[in-house]
């Protein structure tokens, strides 16, 4: 749980600075919702993917 | 005749490193190095540098914290100590050592992995991630102001017609 915590916080962090050093004219105006939104399908994205392995390496057990 | 020394010494701190470093890109490099996101902020860029500040600091703190300042050390990790340096304040910290006790203590006492405490593996990614995330703000600082048309508005007309 403590490795999840870490992960979490670590992905968190990369996507607010990923935000802020990507941010041009066009992007949206709040910065909260976009960091939240990269957090989401960065954070959410590598979940997922890490539960299909798990379930993929629980069957061929 | 005081006021007189005090307008004079206020002018000369008028004319002193603070604005050098606001408009030379390279003294803005040099604080977002050593301060991450105080580089945004003489830049004019304040908002964006203080959020910098807090995310790429809180992180570089934390992980020392974590780490008992082993992520500081050469000695310790001499490949991923170079990755670090990314924030000046882990070269700075490096001179004083602040790790090398931890490695006298370290000979006596540390006889298998798990004597290792269990986050110092994670201070340690915390604080070169820290690093490497603090180059990409700098590298931001320089894009800014090698192409400073990208951050711009567009104008109405242009918004219009897309």
């Amino acid at each position: 749980m403590s490795d999840l915590a870490a992960f979490l916080l670590l992905t968190l962090i990369i996507s607010v600075v990923h935000v802020l050093v990507t941010r041009t004219a066009k992007s949206p105006p709040s910065m909260r919702r976009e960091a939240t939104r990269y957090f989401l399908s960065a954070a959410g994205g590598m979940l997922l993917l890490g539960l299909i392995i798990e379930v993929i390496s629980e069957l061929f057990q | 005749m005081l006021v007189d020394i005090i307008s004079a010494n206020s002018s000369r701190c008028r004319d002193g490193i603070l604005p050098l470093m606001q408009h030379s890109i390279l003294g803005q490099l040099l604080s977002s190095w050593l301060l991450p996101g105080s580089g945004h902020i003489l830049s004019g860029r304040k908002n964006t540098g203080i959020w910098l500040l807090l995310a790429i600091n809180g992180l570089w703190i934390l992980g020392m914290w974590l780490s008992n300042f082993e992520a500081s050390s050469q000695q310790f990790h001499p490949w991923l100590f170079w990755v670090g340096t990314g924030c000046g304040s882990t070269l700075v910290l490096s001179w004083f050592e602040p790790a090398s006790d931890l490695a006298l203590r370290g000979l006596a006492t540390v006889q298998k992995y798990q004597d290792v405490p269990k986050w110092n593996d994670t201070g340690a990614l915390l604080v070169y991630c820290a690093g490497l995330l603090n180059l990409l703000s700098c590298l931001d600082l320089l894009d800014a102001r090698i192409d400073p048309s990208r951050r711009e508005a567009p104008a109405a007309g242009e918004e219009n017609s897309r």
